[in-house]
């Protein structure tokens, strides 16, 4: 069972999205991120939507796929809009009723203020959704190599996150099987208070933790047998390059961006 | 001067509060080009500390070591010594470092600083070495243990190091993924590479060119593996076992039957068994 867990949400797909450049979709995405913090008008949302909706074709995925990414975040929409619908004053009264009183302003900038954190939950996961994290973690590399000479660590930023994706199937895998130990022994991780449920997890995670570290200090040396010193005078085997497509996506979503921003 | 040459090399742990442990003592050895030696000796016998000292992980705390000329201990050659002497870990899952086998196998020569091209031509060549050039875009996490194992040895390959130390490969293995292993470490040996062997397991040393066995820090023996099986009285000091025919030949010879004591395989135990009629 745990063989077969995925990292991350990506799902793969042979499409043009997926096909793109991880430095371009994540600039772009960034790009459009800040684009809809400047929509004023209905229209431009319309647009932003249009433009998601474009993408999720391209990327022959299912919308249901991109739609169970707002799930966890209902909350906070909902919540937004209600407090802007009952708190925000401003334009002509729409309903009144006791104490409580709907204006006009409240009612669009609720309405705004959703539709935008559902349509970034959606650009952001069909970022995920398209891109594996090992992508994910080189185009990050690429994109944050420049902010070095500021100190910034870039490549070790990378190789931490490399690291940590290798090893979570490995840890899961390990923290199952002592859980199964312990509870073959009598543990009980299921019943209980919350807080006795906490505790019960302190034999899982002595152990795991015992573990890890010693893990840690294999991989260190493992690595360092294979001569890596760092991300200095290190080459890649697969280098990212920009093609055409990656610059006509650029494109593409710039004057998309322009286009609702202007609306 | 021999490839490989050890000179009353010595290794304490120094580190936490309780007395040093000395985990070797004036360990004298040589390895030339093309060899196979195998490091046999039971649990805390030093066999692990004594495989680090091959690539400078770990620097002796008297003696010295060298490898093709160069001192383990000149910081500046280092990388250098590490890229001619490769070595794969007891356990696959913690030397396995990307999530894909052939990032993995690439990560070596990542690190040399080859051009992509060339690391590409290396990746492939290391995969078909091993056989798993069918995986090469599987995660780690998905394969048995032997193939983890070959993955890692793959990624050594791709170094293309002079000599690869083993620091028991087999030890966490199932029978199946142990076989795999070996065969691979076969390969390697046919194709020139200096293979050092380090395993708690007898039966694995039968094919190599050298036995050296450890005990307590100190090299108690050092020859052939038919040299090594017959001195029965140290290996059994030594907490370690004979292998199934070595032990069955000594039995017979025990009780009285003619055979030569440097037997090691069924085949030639069955052709002596039949000429003594």
């Amino acid at each position: 069972m745990l063989k077969n867990i995925t990292l991350g949400q990506f799902i793969l797909r042979d499409s043009l999205i997926h096909r793109l450049d991880p430095r371009m979709k994540i600039m772009i995405t960034m790009l459009i991120v800040i684009g809809l913090f400047f929509i004023g008008s209905f229209w431009g949302f319309l647009v932003a939507g249009g433009y998601i909706l474009t993408v999720i074709s391209l990327s022959h995925l299912s919308w249901k796929v991109v739609l169970r990414g707002l799930k966890p975040v209902m909350f906070i929409i909902i919540f937004t809009m209600v407090i802007h619908l009952f708190f925000t004053r401003g334009g002509v009264v729409l309903l009144e009723w006791g104490f409580l009183r709907i204006e006009s302003e409240g009612f669009f900038t609720g309405l705004f203020m959703a539709v935008r954190i559902m349509l970034l939950i959606s650009l952001t996961s069909l970022l995920t959704l398209t891109t594996s994290p090992i992508q994910l973690t080189d185009g990050l590399e690429y994109i944050l190599n420049p902010f070095r000479r500021f100190g910034l660590p870039a490549h070790e930023l990378a190789m931490m996150m490399t690291i940590a994706l290798r090893f979570i199937p490995t840890l899961l895998e390990e923290a199952d099987k002592i859980m199964k130990a312990q509870q073959a022994r009598g543990a009980d991780f299921e019943s209980g208070s919350i807080f006795r449920r906490a505790r019960s997890l302190v034999p899982l995670l002595v152990p795991l933790f015992l573990s890890a570290f010693r893990r840690a200090d294999d991989l260190a040396m493992a690595m360092e047998a294979r001569c890596y010193r760092g991300g200095e005078g290190r080459t890649r085997m697969k280098e990212l390059s920009m093609v055409g497509r990656d610059w006509m996506a650029l494109g593409f979503s710039a004057s998309f961006v322009l286009f609702f921003i202007i609306l | 001067m021999a490839f490989i040459e050890m000179q009353e090399v010595g290794y304490t742990y120094k580190e936490g509060e309780e007395p040093p442990v000395t985990a070797l003592k004036n360990i004298d050895l040589e390895v030339e080009q093309g060899e196979m030696i195998a490091i046999i000796g039971p649990n805390g016998s030093g066999k692990s500390t004594l495989a680090k000292l091959f690539n400078g992980l770990f620097q002796p705390t008297t003696g010295r070591v060298t490898i093709g000329g160069l001192d383990t201990s000149n910081q500046d050659k280092i990388w250098e010594i590490r890229q001619q002497v490769g070595m794969v870990f007891q356990n696959p899952d913690n030397q396995l470092i990307a999530t894909m086998v052939e990032e993995e196998v690439a990560f070596g020569p990542e690190n040399l600083g080859l051009p992509p091209a060339a690391i590409r031509a290396r990746v492939e060549e290391a995969l078909q070495m091993v056989g798993l050039d069918e995986f090469r875009q599987a995660a780690p996490h998905h394969l048995s243990g032997g193939q983890k194992q070959r993955v890692a040895i793959a990624g050594i390959f791709a170094m293309r190091p002079d000599c690869i130390v083993f620091d028991e490969p087999t030890a966490m293995l199932d029978p199946m993924g142990r076989k795999e292993v070996m065969a691979t470490i076969q390969k390697l040996r046919s194709e020139g590479k200096t293979i050092i062997y380090i395993t708690h397991f007898m039966e694995e040393v039968v094919d190599c060119d050298r036995v050296i066995i450890l005990q307590e820090g100190e090299k108690i023996l050092e020859g052939t593996p038919q040299e090594a099986f017959q001195a029965r009285d140290l290996i059994k000091n030594a907490d370690l076992e004979l292998p199934e025919v070595p032990y069955l030949v000594y039995r017979l010879r025990e009780a009285g039957l003619q055979l030569p004591p440097n037997i090691l395989t069924p085949e030639s135990l069955v052709d002596k068994l039949c000429l003594l009629n």
